[in-house]
């Protein structure tokens, strides 16, 4: 499998006759055949007859099917489910942004969104599009909160010279620290450890 | 709750067919036994366990909203 360099929509498949090379761009698109298009770059028979055969093909998702898997497994999903919550499904550039309202959204929220990044979690692993999911506004304020952490860590590393170690946090929680910090003259940043979940040092550099 | 489960463990694994879940009702707390093919226990568990402990706080949000328990128990289909 060859990631197309012109888009980063289409990707290449190959297989020995179509079939396979479809196949092979559904697994890998997680989306059945009548969910995907695609155009047929090359077809090479080995010269003198032999039998050896392939094809490459540029497959990439339908334009209008991109939230769909989405759409339809949060239905399914809250038919089951005992909480009452509604969604908005909206597309973005690159992802599907998922807006979670209804009268259990409080539970969503709980321990710092568990539910709801839980939630995101299992949408990532169906859909062939990043999926973000908010609520309430979740995100913003989040965000707003790291900002607000970072600065005082920040503040503190600059007067007293002793780098600070900061409890784990996921990447899109770390990506804030290290671009607030990072603005600060003097200061600089490193993740520590491996895994999901990592540390970030802020220490004192020399200007 | 064991077509909620039977609905995320079908949506994430290769072989959907191959998925069985099966309720065992307890006083306070509910068994719930999901089995999947060898070949899709990574993807019911994830890495570092991250999805099965996803799917536990979707059934723990339940659980709350319900007042009951339910235990999630991963099994490999032999």
């Amino acid at each position: 499998m060859v990631k197309n360099q012109k888009s980063n929509e289409a990707m290449e498949f190959r297989g020995r006759n179509l079939d396979e090379a479809i196949r092979n761009a559904e697994l890998a698109l997680k989306l059945s055949r009548d969910k995907i298009s695609f155009e047929v770059i090359t077809e090479k028979t080995k010269l003198f007859g032999f039998r050896g055969k392939e094809i490459v093909i540029r497959a990439w998702p339908k334009e209008e099917n991109e939230t769909e898997a989405v759409t339809s497994f949060l239905q399914r999903f809250l038919s089951y489910f005992p909480l009452e919550l509604n969604f908005e499904i909206k597309k973005r550039n690159n992802f599907i942004y998922l807006i979670f309202s209804g009268p259990d959204r409080g539970l969503l929220l709980r321990q710092e969104g568990n539910l709801l990044l839980a939630i995101q979690h299992i949408l990532n692993k169906i859909s062939p599009r990043k999926v973000q999911v908010d609520c309430d506004f979740f995100r913003r304020r989040k965000e707003r909160k790291l900002r607000e952490m970072a600065e005082k860590v920040a503040q503190k590393v600059l007067e007293t010279g002793e780098e600070e170690i900061l409890d784990l946090m996921n990447p899109y929680e770390r990506r804030i620290i290290h671009l607030v910090v990072n603005e600060i003259p003097g200061l600089n940043t490193e993740s520590l450890g491996d895994g999901f979940y990592k540390k970030v040092r802020i220490f004192r550099v020399k200007t | 709750m064991k077509d909620l489960v039977e609905l995320i463990a079908k949506s994430l694994v290769d072989h959907p067919e191959k998925v069985h879940v099966s309720q065992l009702e307890g006083e306070q707390t509910t068994i719930l036994e999901l089995k999947v093919a060898p070949e899709d226990l990574g993807k019911v568990i994830g890495k570092q366990g991250r999805t099965a402990r996803a799917i536990r706080t979707i059934l723990g949000a339940a659980g709350m909203k319900m007042k009951r328990r339910f235990n999630l128990e991963i099994i490999e289909k032999s």
